[in-house]
């Protein structure tokens, strides 16, 4: 039997847990092996050091402190409970509601600024018509006519 | 699986519809000993009372998941055990947030059966024997409190933790081993 597996079996004959089988063949190791002894004797002592720590005594029960502490935390989580509650309630349909007061907004908005654009170029086309620029083009030619600029065609040495 | 007695088990079925009332019972039957468990543990009283109640606070709110896996007790005993962890790694990063040294010393009142200096050497043992404790890995500390301090089998510890008896085994040989080599000098002078 190999130290290594005695050591491990110490260990577990310090708690009683070996099967007495094994005990046995630990006992024979340990009798002819000074390092396995060496290490018998180190958990014993180490054990017993173990087991002489001091504790303070307490006497004083924690019950008093635990029912108010109980008390409070389920005030809490029953709290919590009527939160969630109400989110699951109302959160959609504030959600649905926020999507379409959110829509009529942008709408009104887009509206104001397509009156405000047409308005610009009713102005613009008033004051200089030439810079209106449109999608039909005879609109585009009729305004090129009306336009008093000479375009060079028409400089003829007769104009 | 752990066979509680029924009125045990009928308590915590109880607890876990909310019955307050089933709660106080099994806090009364399981009180002094957890108290005596972290009063180990911690050495220091107040740390040991709030520490106890932490875990009792939690035990019932998750008296759900326990699952009859293990003892009440044992079960009760490793959430303290995370709660006591939990505990000391913020009081470390406190230490060292604020550059301070932690001198506070664990002492237990004196019961007239010491001398000064008896009791004063019992509690340097106490601290130095703690201090070694948490050099050792979570769940080697785990296994070792459950083991040393409270007493649990190997398979109400495996249980607890979720692991195999083998498992509890390899990690209490490991950790008796770690710690021995952190306490050999101490105990190679016969300071403890």
């Amino acid at each position: 039997m190999n130290c290594k597996t005695i050591q491990r079996w110490i260990s577990l004959a310090v708690d009683g847990a070996l099967p007495a089988k094994e005990n046995e063949v630990l006992q024979e190791h340990i009798a002819g092996c000074a390092a396995c002894q060496a290490e018998w004797e180190g958990q014993q002592k180490l054990r017993s050091v173990l087991h002489a720590i001091p504790a303070p005594e307490i006497e004083a029960s924690v019950l008093p402190a635990l029912r108010a502490r109980l008390n409070e935390r389920e005030a809490r989580l029953v709290w919590m409970e009527d939160i969630e509650r109400f989110a699951r309630r109302f959160v959609p349909a504030a959600a649905v509601l926020l999507l379409v007061l959110s829509g009529l907004a942008v709408h009104s908005a887009v509206k104001r600024f397509r009156a405000a654009s047409e308005i610009h170029l009713l102005v613009l086309a008033e004051a200089q018509p030439e810079l209106v620029l449109t999608d039909d083009p005879l609109a585009e030619m009729a305004a090129e006519e009306n336009s008093t600029e000479l375009s060079p065609e028409r400089l003829t040495p007769e104009n | 699986m752990a066979n509680p007695e029924p009125e045990e088990r009928s308590l915590i079925e109880r607890v876990a519809r909310g019955d307050k009332a089933a709660f106080e019972v099994l806090v009364k039957a399981y009180e002094p000993r957890l108290l005596a468990f972290m009063a180990r543990v911690t050495g220091q009283r107040d740390v040991a009372q709030e520490i106890a109640q932490d875990a009792f606070v939690k035990a019932y709110f998750k008296i759900g998941t326990f699952g009859f896996r293990c003892s009440f007790y044992t079960w009760l005993c490793e959430i303290a055990i995370n709660k006591f962890l939990d505990w000391r790694k913020q009081r470390r990063r406190w230490f060292r947030k604020h550059a301070l040294t932690d001198f506070t010393e664990p002492h237990a009142p004196p019961d007239g059966s010491q001398s000064p200096s008896e009791r004063a050497a019992s509690r340097e043992t106490g601290r130095i024997v703690r201090d070694a404790i948490a050099r050792l890995s979570p769940d080697h500390q785990r296994v070792l409190l459950l083991r040393e301090f409270q007493g649990a089998s190997y398979e109400e510890i495996a249980a607890a933790m979720r692991c195999s008896v083998g498992t509890v085994e390899s990690r209490l040989f490991r950790a008796r081993q770690r710690l021995k080599e952190i306490l050999k000098p101490w105990m190679e002078k016969n300071e403890l």
